[in-house]
């Protein structure tokens, strides 16, 4: 029986968040691998296998991708209908995880196919429950549809 | 003439009736006249006697006939020498019988008719007949006393006796009352003939007068109807050039040949706008001669002249040689005889001291003239098209300003897209970008507390705890900032809102939030208005918020939520029994970050009643506040 690992992919280009996104992690003793993407390309190489990413191992697709919504060079919207029009990743669970509150941005992601939408507090102890929360909801408690990987 | 046939006929009458006197005496006569023979012939004594008898017997009947007669009876011989005559005659002419017997019968003629009368009797014994003498001939007598007299003579032929001796009998009558009365008649006549002329004359002349006026009249009410007309027309459209082709339209052919106006440009100069013609094909001429030979600026008379001195310019007559003196060439000359130039009017276009230009009117070879009373008519005439002008031109100036302010606001809209486009990206960027960092000197701060905390002493952890509190205030001020904002980009959906529910809702959740306060809420039921429910429900957040923040110090905390009717005008209220404010400071209370608490007294960001009244604004209502120091504060708008 093959051990399915649980990793998350966090799509995120500011180091600060990045970091206070892992030690919330940490804290909450999440433990799961944590792969970090710095922008949207480099967030669909990881999952399409492609540029720096093409040498990896496709069987392993993240759990959750926690994805920011302003990054640099292919924008989180982007990504996310990248992610919803390919077969492989279509039903990956996409957590936005943004600072923007937008009401255009909140409907944009959830009508491309996201599957939850989380602002991000100024407040750190609000922003570690959020993040425990989510954790605990997409980690532990949510069932994947497992999909076959072509390899 | 009427008169002279009237009194024709009478004369006629009068004439005839002397005629018919004259042939019964002569009947008389000739009744008489079968015994003549027997009285003058003589055979035997016997006979003798008895004829002497019967001829003295027939002589004095004779006699007696000739004397009774009413005439002056004359009877002469062939050769005219008077033979017998009646006492009539003696008393006519005045002669004794005597005197006149043996004469020759122009004895009684004046002399200077003898010789005619001579050949008139010679030449009647050759033709002799009863007739009246001398038919339509003026015949006199003279009378012993030299005088004269108008007589009618009748002449009848008479042979008597056996020798047939030729004798002519005369009846004459004195016709002198006739003749005066003729005369007088004539005279009559003659005065009434005058009379008739005269009033013929005057007649003529009062017809005349009054068909004249009547003409005068006529062209008066038709040009008072052309000028009524021209008005309607004129009024009829705002189209500045429409307005003068209209009017000179108009003009020909009714009140002129030809019609021009010119336009006083900007530099004074001037410029044929618009002409016409009675010949359509002469339009063009008339533009040309304006075009090809400007008038004289400077010269004496003329369009300038007209506008110069703004009074109108009448040319009565214009002779041919005129034009051919002031033609410049032979081009010149043949134009303005083209379009034709034989009487004119010029008058300015002329309103409020403003010019607009100058109406010229010309009579060109129709035979028409003006004259000196068609100005008044020509003033009329440039003063309601003056009006017209003015009503276009004005029309056109607002025409013009109204595309300039759509073009203005074109402009600003467009400019005001751009301008709202920069605050969508200026607030996105706000909201996401300044909130990072906040979120690093909040976490960092968190986890130097929590994880490094032994290090600091209470102070250097109270600092701490001053950056982290800092950082999330200044990230609420930022939530608030992009709220106000985005209530006033935001597009609103009018419906009606029932805001008591609404504040229920509110109240409801205050409440919850802090369940062990006391607090007692008033809302009045069903209060219906009409507005976004969306931004009706921030702004009543936050102002029950304000009710419910202020008032945490009393024991009880009393919310009121109602409405009042002032001038037609619903007017909602919200009352707390709160900490109030200072008067003073009611000029702050709606500004963005201003704020008339400290923030350790109570928390905000100042950005709350900014929103609500951005919000009430929307609505096109108002807000007012009315507050006592711990007291308690009374919000008031409308919607």
């Amino acid at each position: 029986m093959e051990i399915i690992e649980k990793t998350i992919l966090l799509v995120e280009d500011n180091p600060d968040d990045e970091l206070l996104t892992l030690l919330a992690f940490k804290d909450n003793n999440i433990v799961n691998e944590v792969i970090v993407a710095h922008d949207g390309q480099e967030a669909l190489d990881y999952l399409f296998g492609t540029g720096q990413y093409k040498d990896r191992d496709m069987n392993q697709l993240p759990w959750v991708i926690l994805l920011d919504l302003k990054l640099p060079k292919v924008d989180g919207l982007e990504v996310l209908q990248q992610i919803r029009s390919n077969l492989l990743t279509k039903h990956l669970p996409v957590v936005i995880l943004t600072s923007s509150k937008e009401e255009m941005d909140i409907i944009n992601s959830y009508h491309l196919g996201a599957n939850s939408y989380i602002r991000k507090p100024v407040d750190f102890e609000q922003f570690s429950e959020a993040i425990k929360q989510l954790g605990l909801y997409w980690l532990v408690l949510n069932e994947l549809a497992v999909i076959n990987s072509p390899k | 003439m009427d008169a002279i046939t009237f009194w024709w006929p009478g004369y006629r009458v009068s004439a005839m009736l002397l005629f018919i006197t004259a042939v019964v005496s002569w009947i008389t006569i000739l009744a008489i006249y079968k015994y003549f023979p027997v009285a003058l012939s003589l055979k035997t004594s016997k006979d003798f006697e008895a004829e002497l008898i019967e001829r003295k017997k027939s002589e004095s009947k004779f006699i007696g006939l000739l004397e009774s007669a009413p005439d002056a009876m004359v009877i002469t011989s062939g050769d005219g020498e008077i033979l017998m005559i009646n006492a009539q005659t003696e008393r006519l002419f005045g002669f004794k019988r005597e005197e006149m017997t043996g004469k020759k019968i122009e004895f009684l003629i004046p002399e200077r008719f003898h010789h005619k009368h001579t050949n008139h009797r010679e030449g009647y014994v050759e033709n002799p007949k009863i007739r009246g003498m001398g038919i339509g001939m003026n015949l006199f007598g003279r009378r012993k006393d030299e005088s004269e007299f108008p007589v009618e003579i009748s002449l009848s032929p008479m042979e008597i006796g056996e020798q047939e001796k030729f004798m002519v009998i005369s009846a004459i009558r004195d016709i002198t009352k006739q003749k005066e009365a003729e005369a007088e008649i004539k005279k009559l006549n003659g005065n009434l003939e005058l009379l008739v002329v005269e009033r013929t004359v005057e007649l003529e002349l009062a017809l005349a007068s009054e068909k004249a006026a009547r003409a005068e009249m006529n062209q008066n009410q038709l040009r008072l109807a052309f000028l009524t007309e021209a008005s309607n027309i004129l009024a009829s459209s705002l189209d500045y050039s429409e307005t003068l082709t209209n009017l000179v339209k108009m003009v020909t052919p009714l009140i002129a040949d030809w019609c021009a106006i010119d336009e006083v440009g900007e530099d004074g100069t001037i410029k044929r706008i618009v002409a016409s013609h009675v010949d359509p094909k002469k339009i063009k001429s008339v533009y040309e001669l304006a075009e090809k030979y400007p008038p004289d600026m400077n010269a004496p008379h003329g369009i300038y002249q007209v506008i110069r001195t703004r009074e109108p310019e009448l040319h009565l007559n214009i002779s041919d040689e005129f034009l051919e003196n002031i033609a410049q060439d032979a081009e010149y000359l043949s134009l303005i005889r083209e379009v034709g130039l034989q009487s004119s009017i010029t008058v300015t276009l002329l309103s409020r001291g403003t010019i607009y230009g100058a109406l010229t009117l010309v009579m060109a070879d129709s035979g028409r003239h003006f004259e000196e009373k068609d100005l008044e008519f020509a003033k009329e005439l440039s003063l309601r098209a003056t009006l017209a002008l003015e009503n276009a031109k004005l029309y056109k100036e607002i025409q013009d300003s109204n595309i300039e302010l759509e073009q203005r606001v074109a402009k600003r809209t467009v400019e005001l897209e751009a301008i709202n486009k920069e605050l969508e990206a200026f607030s996105y960027s706000v909201s996401h970008d300044l909130r990072a960092p906040l979120r690093s000197i909040d976490g960092f701060s968190n986890k130097i507390l929590k994880d490094y905390g032994e290090l600091f002493d209470d102070q250097g952890k109270d600092y701490f705890m001053r950056v982290k509190n800092a950082s999330q205030h200044m990230g609420h001020l930022i939530d608030d900032l992009i709220k106000l904002a985005r209530i006033s980009r935001i597009g609103m959906n009018m419906e009606e809102i029932n805001l008591s529910a609404i504040a229920r809702l509110i109240t409801t959740e205050l409440q919850e939030s802090n369940p062990e306060r006391r607090a007692s809420f008033h809302i009045q039921d069903d209060m219906i208005a009409k507005g976004d429910r969306n931004l009706l429900q921030i702004a009543l957040q936050n102002l029950l918020d304000n009710a419910w923040k202020y008032s945490k110090n009393q024991t009880e905390t009393k919310i009121e939520f109602g409405s009042t009717q002032k001038d037609k005008q619903i007017i909602y209220f919200i009352t707390d029994n709160g900490v109030g404010f200072d008067m003073r400071y009611v000029d702050k209370l709606f500004g963005a970050f201003q704020r008339l608490h400290s923030l350790s007294e109570f928390e905000g960001t100042g950005i709350g009643l900014a929103t609500v009244q951005r919000i009430i604004s929307r609505h096109q209502g108002t807000i007012w506040a009315d507050s006592e120091v711990n007291k308690g504060t009374t919000f008031f708008f409308t919607l």
